[in-house]
């Protein structure tokens, strides 16, 4: 991921004064790391369901099995799920 | 949001990355990932200046990054990171050891045409010379 993309986003916060070097490296691979695991969990539920696109239905599931997947609840909610 | 987004291209090869051969993703969903990713280095971000401030430091280090993962309960990927990081170091050392070694194989070339051609310039200056005194003798006309 281009590390001066990663860089504006990270600067767009308004509490970030300057940042080492290493931290938009740091920040890009963790954000691959990021999108690795939030495919591969919403990757399990599409399975599951025997189908083989994987939907948005799917990502809000992903993230309500995961605590850590919190912080994206209002982005992925699940009452966008129908029962 | 106003700020930019990340490269679809780049997220999309990821995602794919992530998936067997035959699975296809809708999307909506490719965005929806993209979008989730953006808000997570936001969150990121906001836990590692957590860091640093509560450091007493302006700027932004590894070892806060490395804090914040911890925190934000994405401990497992705090191993990978690092060795990424340390492969990636040794990488650059490499890198400038042989920059450094092409440098001065340039300069030692350059060193060594230097030195051929002022040798052949010796000899040139010597038949001008040649020429010259020839010239002299022929050429009084107008």
């Amino acid at each position: 991921l281009p590390l001066a993309r990663i860089k504006k986003i990270m600067k767009s916060d308004p509490s970030v004064r300057m940042i080492s070097w290493e931290a938009p490296l740091l920040f890009a691979k963790a954000c691959e790391f990021f999108i690795l695991e939030l495919t591969a969990r919403s990757w399990i539920h599409t399975d599951l369901s025997k189908r083989r696109t994987l939907q948005r239905s799917d990502i809000i599931h992903g993230v309500s099995r995961v605590e850590a997947f919190d912080f994206l609840i209002d982005v992925l909610p699940r009452d966008e799920i129908k029962p | 949001m106003s700020d930019s987004d990340l490269p679809n291209a780049i997220v999309n090869r990821i995602i794919k990355s992530s998936l067997p051969e035959n699975v296809a993703i809708a999307k909506d969903s490719k965005l929806a990932i993209s979008k989730a990713a953006k808000i997570w280095i936001h969150y990121l971000t906001a836990a590692s200046i957590d860091f640093s401030q509560n450091a007493g430091r302006s700027t932004l280090l590894p070892k806060d990054v490395l804090q914040a993962l911890e925190e934000l309960d994405f401990e497992s990927f705090k191993a990978p990171l690092e060795e990424f990081f340390s492969n990636y170091k040794i990488k650059e050392k490499e890198k400038e050891k042989k920059k450094e070694e092409e440098k001065k194989e340039r300069e030692k070339e350059n060193k060594d045409k230097e030195n051929k051609d002022k040798d052949d310039n010796d000899k040139d200056d010597d038949e001008n010379e040649d020429e010259k005194n020839n010239d002299k003798d022929g050429s009084d006309d107008k």
